[in-house]
């Protein structure tokens, strides 16, 4: 169990306050943090910190080169995927599905179909969350955690994550798959994931998993299924406004 | 000049009225029996998932919550985001005890917890012993009321008590915060409702198939 801190003054402001600035607005955030991972569905992958299998990469001349220029020519990906959710206390798994689009530059749409319903549209620095009835609008623009978010977008669009100075970087090998292992540097970051860890297949780049592992240790994995690569994409899917 | 008799009884009731709304437990009266029909209506969670939505001053937050009950007989609360992230895992024990297992550091604050903690307590009905109980009703309702630290938990139902209406966690004169459980299914409410009523914050969990 982890060592709790307490504040003093119970307070209901206190309450209120906490909550808007500590969880709502880095909540948002962690429902984005992810994302920019799967622009590498074509080019980048996961690690762990010592991945049984795999060695470190002998060659990160040649990956490097072969994800930057992967990533510089995806212009799109529609996929499916399948959460998984370890609740590594509890035994317990949540799994959910849902339908992933992504489009040059910097567009997203991710929407869960199963077992709930939710939507979110990224746009540039335009963010939509659409939750049953509810619906939030908001910009990356609006505090640090969205910045370094969209920094990280334009980082992975441009294949040049691997330098990028949010996270210490490792990538390891195995004969069929690379293993990017990503471990925040920023605390806000780090609140969020210990480290995040992606598996990418050799023989076209592309994203098989991607594990998110957190404080907790509860994790969560992501599973790309059925993706098509720069295929058309109607901008229609990206309206954020 | 003195008021008329009518316009005193008129300004008698509207005074009453007004302090029944700011006491609407003043006016109710105590009847004899015993609280343990109430217990009908405390959730047997087992390992139910519900979509939650938090509204806060505006604000919207939404979420998976997990309610499971462990081979060892306590509860396990989890909130996550819909993405991942587990936001807390709190852990009530059979005995009453309480533990936090994990917070997310940035909500790892007293006042946080302390009413998280507080309306989970509610919606598992937990510490309401029946045998302390007392039993008031109005003209409608019936109002089982179990005393709590700096205040009182009453579990409101209809007359023959088939019916639980909503629990309401009071200070000393009004409700602070308003529970509603409905639509049981195999003793697990599909819709559970937190309101409270001295700032903007509101929980709905509504339970997922899956």
């Amino acid at each position: 169990m982890r060592k709790i801190l307490f504040f003093s003054f119970p307070k209901v402001q206190n309450f209120r306050e906490v909550i808007v600035r500590e969880v709502v607005v880095p909540e948002v955030g962690a429902r984005l943090f992810w994302l920019p991972f799967s622009f590498l569905l074509l080019s980048l992958v996961t690690t762990q910190a010592q991945h049984p299998g795999y060695k470190p990469l002998t060659n990160a001349t040649a990956f490097r080169e072969a994800f930057t220029t992967t990533a510089r020519n995806t212009r799109s990906i529609k996929s499916e995927f399948i959460q998984e959710k370890n609740l590594s206390m509890l035994s317990e798994k949540l799994v959910s599905r849902g339908k992933f689009w992504f489009k040059k530059e910097a567009q997203v749409r991710m929407e869960y179909t199963q077992p709930f319903q939710y939507l979110m549209v990224i746009n540039k620095s335009e963010v939509l969350i659409r939750d049953g009835q509810k619906e939030n609008r908001l910009s990356t623009q609006s505090n640090k955690l969205f910045r370094q978010i969209n920094n990280l977008v334009i980082d992975c669009v441009q294949g040049t994550v691997l330098d990028s100075p949010d996270f210490s970087v490792r990538v390891y090998e195995n004969p069929a798959q690379f293993l990017v292992e990503l471990t925040p540097v920023a605390k806000n970051m780090k609140s969020f994931f210990k480290t995040i860890l992606i598996q990418v297949d050799k023989k076209d780049y592309t994203v098989l998993k991607i594990d998110l592992r957190e404080p907790s240790g509860d994790n969560t994995l992501l599973t790309f299924v059925n993706k098509e690569v720069n295929v058309p994409l109607p901008d229609a899917l990206f309206v954020a406004k | 000049m003195f008021p008329s008799p009518t316009r005193c009884l008129w300004l008698s009731s509207l005074v009453g009225l007004l302090l029944s709304c700011a006491r609407p437990y003043a006016a109710l009266q105590a009847i004899p029996g015993d609280a343990a029909c109430v217990q009908q209506f405390r959730p047997t969670f087992r390992n139910e998932l519900y979509k939650a939505q938090i509204d806060l001053v505006g604000r919207s937050l939404g979420g998976l919550l997990l309610i499971k009950t462990m081979p060892d007989r306590s509860t396990r609360v989890v909130f996550t985001s819909e993405t991942g992230p587990t936001f807390f895992d709190f852990d009530f024990a059979p005995d009453g005890a309480f533990r936090v297992r994990y917070v997310m550091n940035r909500l790892n604050r007293r006042p946080v917890i302390n009413v998280l903690r507080s309306d989970f307590e509610l919606i598992l009905m937990r510490n309401l012993a029946p045998e302390k109980a007392t039993l008031f009703r109005n003209d409608s309702l019936h109002y089982a009321r179990f005393s709590v630290d700096k205040g009182a938990v009453y579990v409101v139902t209809n007359t023959d008590c088939r019916e639980l209406k909503r629990i309401e966690k009071a200070g000393k004169r009004k409700p602070l915060v308003r529970v509603l459980l409905k639509n049981y299914h195999q003793g697990v409410p599909d819709t559970i409702g937190i309101s409270h009523q001295n700032f903007k914050f509101e929980i709905s969990l509504k339970l997922l198939v899956r």
